[in-house]
């Protein structure tokens, strides 16, 4: 069941092609903005550029997020998914799904762009660069689909939906430019274990939280 | 049988629905009147389990019919006012999706044999945000008919048909009745409501008479 909920989203979003290009457009814009703003030395970009990073990727997870569950709402396509044999922790998990994979194929065009753009000297250690973005798209996904399957029906959810996000995403986000930080500055895995961990936690926590309660917050 | 105990909905302070009773047979068609706001499509709604009720209980054949959450909803249908497909995917898409949910064999040849059925032009490969109102009702009826369910719930099933397409509801909602399956129907076509429904009932202050 999974896969077919999976191939719906993904279809619909290679369909309408909504999502990701708005995504990496306006990534792109705010990269440029970025690199004619700021000028700074390499060893100073280290510091400062992971906050860009996640401010960005912050923003553009925001329009994946909301349009996940928005495009539910034409033609009352939600009704077929809430009426029909399907366990919801299964409908949880497959929009968490599909927001991650656009998440994570914008920022794989966005970051070499970024990078470009701004004159980064080096990423640091990749893999472990890629592990820390995998493990804060999975919590941005989870919390933003728990969130925008309870404001869906909301007149205002386009306003409910960051007003209710970013508070909840501010720990992850910390520990997600903390960890980049370290990454990119080289350091050792005891020096930054502990931002590593929040973020984990975090996964975890909302992870379970969406399995369990998604039936409740989205049943009218 | 599906049977309506006491089923209480409140929004707020307004009780749309207030120990709604009702019962409905094995192969038997029950149409539902009343006026707008009545609470007609919240009734359906509830039924088939989109929305919550606040108090009562919906039994099917005596067992609740939310205790076991996916059993139940397998032998359930609901079609809206609204489609409750996806606009970007054609109808071929939407209604594999469909199938494939409900545990159905979605195969090309079987849907679009049901798509030709309704008189959906299935080579057209454009999303069915480009349809008709007419046309997605037919879509909606060809849901229905690729579904094994044991119950449908229709929502102002003749608005937007032209004659052709009525006749053909109409057709269906016979050959559904012969096979002994059962239906609730919400309408404000009495006329139509009356020829085809084995029995009409009228939600009026919140409950059905």
């Amino acid at each position: 069941m999974l896969g077919f909920l999976l191939k719906k989203d993904l279809l619909v979003e290679i369909r309408s092609r909504e999502v990701v290009i708005s995504m990496i457009a306006f990534g792109i814009s705010v990269t440029l903005l970025y690199a004619f703003a700021f000028r700074p030395s390499p060893e100073l970009i280290i510091v400062f550029v992971p906050g860009l990073i996640w401010t960005l990727f912050l923003f553009i997870s925001t329009l994946a997020i909301h349009r996940s569950h928005s495009m539910e709402k034409e033609f009352d396509a939600f009704s077929l998914m809430l009426s029909a044999p399907i366990d919801r922790s299964t409908l949880f998990v497959s929009k968490s799904l599909s927001c991650f994979i656009l998440l994570f194929i914008s920022q794989l065009v966005l970051l070499p762009i970024f990078s470009l753009f701004l004159q980064i000297p080096s990423f640091g250690k990749l893999s472990q660069l890629i592990g820390i973005f995998f493990l804060v798209d999975l919590g941005i996904s989870f919390s933003g689909s728990l969130i925008s399957g309870a404001v869906m029906r909301a007149r205002v959810n386009e306003f409910l939906l960051p007003l209710l996000l970013f508070p909840i995403v501010t720990p992850l986000m910390i520990s997600a430019v903390k960890s980049t930080t370290a990454i990119m500055s080289s350091a050792q895995i005891s020096e930054w274990k502990i931002w590593f961990q929040i973020i984990l936690t975090y996964d975890i926590i909302f992870g379970l939280l969406g399995f369990l309660i998604y039936d409740y917050v989205t049943e009218e | 049988m599906l049977s309506l105990i006491n089923v209480t909905k409140r929004f707020g302070y307004r009780t749309v629905l207030n120990r709604a009773c009702l019962e409905i047979k094995q192969g038997e068609a029950v149409g539902l009147l009343g006026k707008n706001g009545s609470g007609k499509s919240t009734l359906l709604r509830i039924v088939s389990r989109i929305l919550s009720y606040d108090f009562g209980s919906i039994l099917w054949n005596g067992k609740p019919l939310m205790s076991s959450k996916l059993d139940s909803r397998r032998f359930l249908l609901y079609l809206g006012h609204e489609p409750g497909l996806y606009p970007p995917l054609s109808a071929l898409e939407n209604l594999q999706l469909v199938a494939n949910i409900y545990g159905e064999d979605s195969s090309r040849k079987r849907i679009e044999k049901h798509l030709e059925a309704v008189g959906v032009d299935y080579s057209r490969e454009g999303p069915i945000r480009e349809f008709s109102r007419g046309m997605l009702q037919r879509l909606s009826l060809a849901k229905a008919s690729i579904i094994s369910w044991k119950l449908l719930l229709l929502d102002e099933p003749t608005t937007g048909l032209d004659s052709d397409g009525i006749e053909l509801l109409s057709y269906m909602v016979e050959s559904w009745k012969k096979e002994g399956r059962s239906l609730l129907v919400v309408s404000h076509d009495k006329l139509w409501i009356s020829k085809y429904m084995d029995r009409v009932v009228v939600l009026e202050n919140g409950e059905i008479n």
